[in-house]
This record gives structure tokens, sequence and C-alpha cells, in this order.
């Protein structure tokens, strides 16, 4: 069931040279339950794109399309009906835990505010934080602990069980893992998983991880210059990756070189400025497969069901 | 003739003077021959940053640690000149005031070496593949693989012949670590240059050094070449490091996290071996008895009772 539908999303921030196109024309549905990951390099629109999903975009951006969340409209309602839906409806997970917590609050009294808005009696609301804490695995001591007395994974699991206390439908998690050591990123990759199970809270998680996607994700998108240039299901996109970019990024992954390589593989050049992003295939002048027609824009070819890529060669 | 030999060094807890109180790092002895990498690995808190800022006499350490033959005063002098570091963060390690071009000529400068900043500056930038003009910018209108570039071209200023790189990769896109990585490795093939890596990237260890070093809680637990570590871990914790990292294939996915918990703190280091909490294969003794680094293997060393 269709939890999430972003439909032609364009999003424009102003820039000195004139807009910026963060975002050109994105669509992207998310089930109930299930866990969708968002790859690409830093000022692709992996982070606009998870804002967008929030309907926390900059003032100054301007945004067409539609991005329908649990029948909501995000860009057509007024910011008293989007903030309505943060908490119960959708809520987020950031890659820095400490910018998401109060370093003046403790532990049970930040997660106590987060129910503000459910009409509980202080005493349930204090229950639900320990039941929340326990949920991601941290003992109650840590109800009366502040931020800074925690280590990084405990706080991003306090991050996660904040995020959780409204049973949120959708949870946008950004970089949640890229902050911790490979243990404890493991542990919460775990922790991401069993929500699916525990709660059907369906994920939409963006990293530049290609392994957390692998660990996690049933299905993947690949954003390029703000567009999406593959997706699919995870196995599908691993073992026949169809757009050179997914190609090349599977290929820089030093974890996923079998061999100890002498030289790593790099995708020589940078994504191309924003804002005036090339006339045809926006991955052409880093593509070591580029043709003539790659300067015209590049068909959507559907390789299954579920697998798509945005290549003129996508079947070559 | 080894570029640099560690013994024994002991890093004590700031403001706990006496030894056997608690401490950050304890017997750890290591040695890097000339254009040789070696890499440090372990979780945050295990004292891999610690170790590399001792070697360098960054921090008050206890023990011997001596370079290109000399030990005391004398290395110290020897490593302030011939031994450089990237520090973990490059556009913290490079002062807002100071241009790209005065930055990594400033080396020149504190050495009393008198030099043509300008074209030595170009000819800095030039070794990292960094174009001249960028000489005149400001770190921050850098990007993050440029100010990383920017500090590896500091570092070679003096010619040294040993340098530190401390998560060199860290919050760089998969494209650019690679070509960071490939500078790096090109450097020790060019100019004979011993790699010291830290990293808790460990795919990032496995193609850059020639030797691995896993650190827990201060202890140095396996040691020995990088191939035969990653095939085949003598210690449950390089195991379990080994066996956390995420593949990118899904049907290598895992149901469960192989090591569970946290690193303890320093001031509450368990008694015997310092992973059994966290060992799944741990036994009485373990418990009671601290294990000793020994060989294991020809050039591979552990400090487990069950290896």
């Amino acid at each position: 069931m269709t939890l999430l539908a972003v439909e032609r999303l364009c999003v424009a921030y102003p820039g000195e040279g004139g807009p910026v196109h963060a975002l050109r024309g994105v669509d992207l549905r998310v089930d109930r339950g299930e866990i969708v990951g968002v790859v690409g390099e830093s000022g692709c629109g992996k982070s606009t794109l998870a804002s967008a999903l929030l309907g926390l975009l900059p003032p100054g951006a301007t945004a067409e399309g539609r991005v329908v969340l649990d029948g909501h409209d995000l860009l057509a309602l007024p910011e008293r009906g989007r903030r309505r839906l943060r908490g119960p409806t959708v809520s987020l997970v950031s890659q820095d835990p400490m910018g998401a917590l109060s370093p003046v609050l403790t532990v049970a009294e930040q997660l106590c505010d987060f129910q503000h808005n459910l009409r509980l009696s202080r005493r349930d609301r204090h229950d639900r934080a320990r039941e929340a804490l326990g949920s991601v695995g941290l003992p109650d001591a840590l109800l009366a602990r502040f931020p800074h007395e925690l280590s990084g994974g405990q706080r991003q699991r306090v991050a996660i069980a904040a995020a959780l206390l409204n049973r949120p439908a959708l949870l946008v998690a950004d970089e949640p893992t890229t902050a911790l050591d490979v243990t404890t990123e493991a542990q919460v990759l775990d922790l991401l998983g069993r929500l699916r199970g525990d709660a059907g809270t369906a994920v939409v998680l963006v990293t530049h991880h290609l392994g957390v996607v692998g660990a996690l994700c049933d299905r993947v998108v690949v954003l390029y210059a703000g567009e999406i240039v593959e997706e699919g299901r995870v196995e599908e996109v691993h073992d026949d990756p169809r757009h050179p970019y997914t190609r090349a990024l599977l290929a820089c992954d030093p974890g996923a070189l079998a061999a100890r390589a002498r030289r790593l593989p790099t995708i020589p050049g940078r994504p191309p400025g924003l804002a005036a992003p090339p006339p045809g295939c926006s991955f052409a002048p880093r593509c070591p497969r580029a043709l003539g027609r790659c300067l015209t824009p590049p068909p959507r070819v559907r390789l299954s069901p579920s697998h798509a890529a945005l290549c003129h060669r996508a079947l070559a | 003739m080894s570029l640099l030999e560690a013994e024994g060094v002991h890093v004590g807890l700031p403001g706990a003077r006496r030894r056997g109180g608690p401490d950050i790092l304890s017997g750890v002895s290591l040695s890097l021959a000339p254009a040789e990498a070696l890499g440090l690995v372990g979780e945050s808190g295990s004292g891999k940053t610690t170790l590399a800022r001792a070697l360098l006499g960054l921090v008050p350490a206890q023990g011997r640690v001596a370079f290109e033959g000399r030990a005391g005063a004398g290395a110290t002098a020897a490593l302030r000149r011939r031994a450089a570091i990237l520090f973990q963060d490059p556009v913290a390690s490079l002062s807002p005031r100071l241009s790209v071009g005065r930055a990594v000529t400033e080396p020149f400068v504190i050495h009393g070496l008198s030099v043509d900043r300008p074209a030595k500056a170009a000819e800095l930038l030039d070794r990292v593949g960094l174009p001249a003009a960028l000489a005149a910018r400001y770190p921050h209108e850098l990007s993050g693989g440029q100010a990383r570039r920017v500090c590896v071209a500091r570092a070679l200023a003096l010619s040294p012949a040993l340098l530190v790189a401390d998560e060199p990769t860290a919050g760089l896109d998969v494209s650019v670590q690679g070509e960071v990585l490939n500078l790096l490795a090109t450097l020790r093939e060019e100019a004979g240059l011993a790699l010291l890596v830290i990293s808790h990237n460990l795919a990032v260890v496995r193609h850059l050094a020639d030797r691995v070093a896993v650190l827990y809680l201060g202890r140095l637990v396996e040691e020995g070449p990088a191939e035969a570590v990653f095939a085949d871990p003598l210690h449950p914790y390089t195991r379990g490091l080994l066996a956390s990292e995420p593949s990118p294939d899904p049907r290598r996915r895992r149901t469960q996290a192989p090591v569970t918990g946290e690193i303890p703190s320093l001031l509450s280091r368990p008694s015997g071996c310092p992973f059994h909490p966290r060992c799944p294969r741990a036994v009485a003794r373990c418990r009671a008895e601290a294990p000793a680094l020994r060989p294991l293997a020809p050039g591979r060393r552990a400090a487990c009772h069950l290896a």
C-alpha cells in the first residue's frame, strides 16, 4: 500500500547566477513498511529530497510537483497542517544526533517532550519514554543522563527512540550511521531493520554508503544531479546496475573490491553545477561510455517492473 | 633497519600520574620500516589517535620511541623535521587566515629555511594534483577533497620520511575517497614515504596498508601482514570488526550485529582480557587473566588465550 508518492518533484534554490535546480523531476513511491535507500554523491540532491519529505524545505526554495504523504499533499498544505504531520506521520533521524537533542535536558525530559501532542498523563509519557529506550536496546539508567554523557551510538539510539515515540508511518533517516563505528553501525542497522517488523514503519534512508543499502534496504534509488538515474530492488541494482553512474559508485566502494587493489577506481570529475545543468544526460561529461546521442535527454528505460535506468545505453 | 620503533608506549589519563592508574594506552610496541604502510584500526576510544600522537611526541608518553635510529630528545628533533601528520579534520587544521599558498609553505618558515614561497607552493600543489591558482584561496573556499589535498601538500613540504594520516578519508564521497587513497599510494611509491594510516574504515586500510595493528581499549590485540589478518583474523575482536562491515551485496546481509555492546570507559577497564565482556567465546580464564600479545605465526601476533 502506497504511503508516500512523490510526483515530478522539482526544487530550486535562489543562487547568484539564477536558480539552482536541486531536484529535477523526481518520482518516488514508498509502501508502508518498506525500506528505500537514496544514494549519490554530495550535492546530488539527497538532503533536499529528505527535507521535502518532511515539509522542511528552507525559505526561498521553490517547489513544483507533488509530495503526497499518507493522503496529504505536503506542498499544498499550509505550515500548520504540515506541522501536524511531523511526529505522528513522519519523523527524522539525522546524521548528528547532538543537533537533535537538547544539551540542557535529560534523556527522560526530552523523550517526554516529544510526546507533547499525545494528550497523555505525565506518568504515561514517562512510562512510554522508558519503553522507547528499551526498544532501542538502552537501559533505564540512561533516562537521567544528559546527551553529553552518552556515546555516539547511544545518542543515535536515543534520537531513534525519540523519532519513534509518535509511531510515525515514515521515518526519514539522513546518514544515520555515518558518524558511527562499524560495530555500532551494524547494531543501529539491525535496529532500523527490526522497526519494520515491530511497528510497520517505512524508512527512507539517505546515505552515500552502498554497504548500508545492501545491509538494510528493500529498494534503492540512485540520485545524480537532482534526477533519479536508476532505481530498483537492491538485488537487481547490485547484480545488474544499468546506469554508468551506479556502476561507478559500486566500483568505487573500497569494501566491494574482493582483492587488495594497488589503485582504487574513482569517478573523474565532479557532478555538474545545478544552476545550468547540461541539456542532455547529466552524467555524460563524466561517463566512460558517452556517445553523441548522450547530449540529448536520455529515456527512462524500464528493465523490469521494479527496475529502471535513465540512460540511452541502458540496454547496451 | 626500522624507521620508527616504539617499545612499551604508555599514556596515562591526564591527571593520573602514577603508573598502574587508569591509562589510555599501555605496553604498545610497534615498528615501521622505511616506505612501509602500517594501518591502525579499532573503534572510537580504542586509542588510535593517542598512539599516533604519542609516537610523534605530541602527547606526553612513557616508553621508548626511536626514529631513524635516534631515541629521546634526538628522536623528537628528527620527528619534527622528518615526520608529518594529516589531522582528522582538514579544514580545522588549516588556519582560516592563511591563504593556501602560505599554509603549505609555512613549514619552511617554521624551520628557518629560505625558499621562493610562491614557486614552492605551486610545486607542492602540483604534486597533490591541485592547480597553482588555488594558492590564493582561503580554506573556507575549498571543498572537502581539496582541503584534504592541501593538508597533504603541506605535509609533504619538508620531504618527510613518515606521514601519519588520521582518518584520511573521513567525510569524503566514495568517488573522492579513492583519489585521496591513490594519492597516498603514489607518494609512497615515488618518494619512499612510510605511512601510518589510522582508520575505522577497514576497507581503506586493506587497500593501503602492508601491515595492520588492531587496538582495543588502549592495548594492541592483534598485529600482522594486512592480507593475512584480513583473510584469517586471529583475535575475536578483529573478526568482529571485519564481520561488522556492511556489504553492498544484499545476499550477504546479516541477521544480527556481530559485535554486541560498546567499548567500555577507560575508567572501568574490565578485568583480564579487556574484550571479554563483548567476546562471544570468552571463558573463565579471559575474565581473570590478561592475555599477552604473543607470536602465533610468522610476523603475526595476537593477544588472546584462545587463539
